[in-house]
């Protein structure tokens, strides 16, 4: 049986084929990153500390609000923010919402760059909720969830 | 956790032997667990008796898939972006 604790972070690479360099300005950079992240940002330049907010542009789910607080900028090695996407604070700046954390991992390796993200912290939030925040189908979604939910509730 | 996969109700008594942590952090640890939904608590006698949500579980461990496709598709796009970009 697999373990809370093992269910607490998702990991998940890819090979690009393309120097590190060009990656992480693709990650680093807001007007490249908006781009293959599918959202609009507030912000011209990733700082450490820096709030910064988004609006998804993702199909199906556009002008949805998140934001990124920027935990570690190593050039050209780690990248990490946490957020809180579908959570509550994305409207409101007065809501605290746990945080998730994301930390992007850039390798050399033969023929391009290895490129390496860690998701966690989901112990502490509403996963239905996060998994909903950039899913197309949001509605089908959360009706099937509630459906789960519902059946839960009369089978327990 | 392992304890209560076998799908029975177990006491805290139960749940607690051969750990080496006190019942009041079973316990504790146990009410955690009820507030994510993972475990119930149901009233026999003057003992609570503890089950496993494996609703909840299958629920949570989807919700997780879900996500972990969304970072394998954001990758796809960086990937894509990335290499179109680069003649």
């Amino acid at each position: 049986m697999m373990s809370v604790a093992q269910q607490d972070r998702i990991r998940q690479e890819i090979v690009i084929k393309a120097p590190r360099s060009k990656v992480w300005k693709a990650l680093t950079t807001p007007a490249q990153f908006s781009q293959w992240f599918r959202a609009k940002l507030s912000a011209t330049e990733f700082r450490v500390g820096d709030r910064v907010n988004g609006v998804s542009t993702y199909p199906g789910h556009e002008g949805k609000a998140f934001f990124l607080v920027i935990t570690e900028i190593t050039p050209e090695t780690d990248f990490a923010w946490k957020w809180s996407p579908g959570g509550k604070s994305a409207e409101s700046e007065e809501e605290e919402d746990p945080f998730t954390t994301v930390v992007f991992e850039l390798e050399e390796v033969p023929g391009g760059t290895r490129v390496k993200v860690t998701e966690s912290g989901f112990e502490h939030i509403a996963l239905a909720r996060r998994a909903s925040a950039f899913e197309g189908n949001t509605k089908g979604w959360e009706i099937q969830m509630k459906n789960l939910h519902d059946y839960a509730e009369q089978n327990s | 956790m392992a304890r209560l996969a076998g799908g029975e109700q177990l006491s805290i008594t139960r749940l607690a032997q051969g750990l080496p942590i006190t019942r009041q952090a079973v316990t504790k640890h146990l009410h955690v667990l009820e507030e994510a939904g993972l475990v119930s608590a149901e009233k026999a006698g003057r003992e609570q008796m503890w089950t496993l949500e494996t609703k909840s579980l299958d629920e949570a461990q989807r919700c997780l898939e879900i996500i972990s496709r969304q970072w394998s598709d954001a990758l796809g796009r960086l990937k894509a972006f990335v290499e179109k970009d680069n003649g």
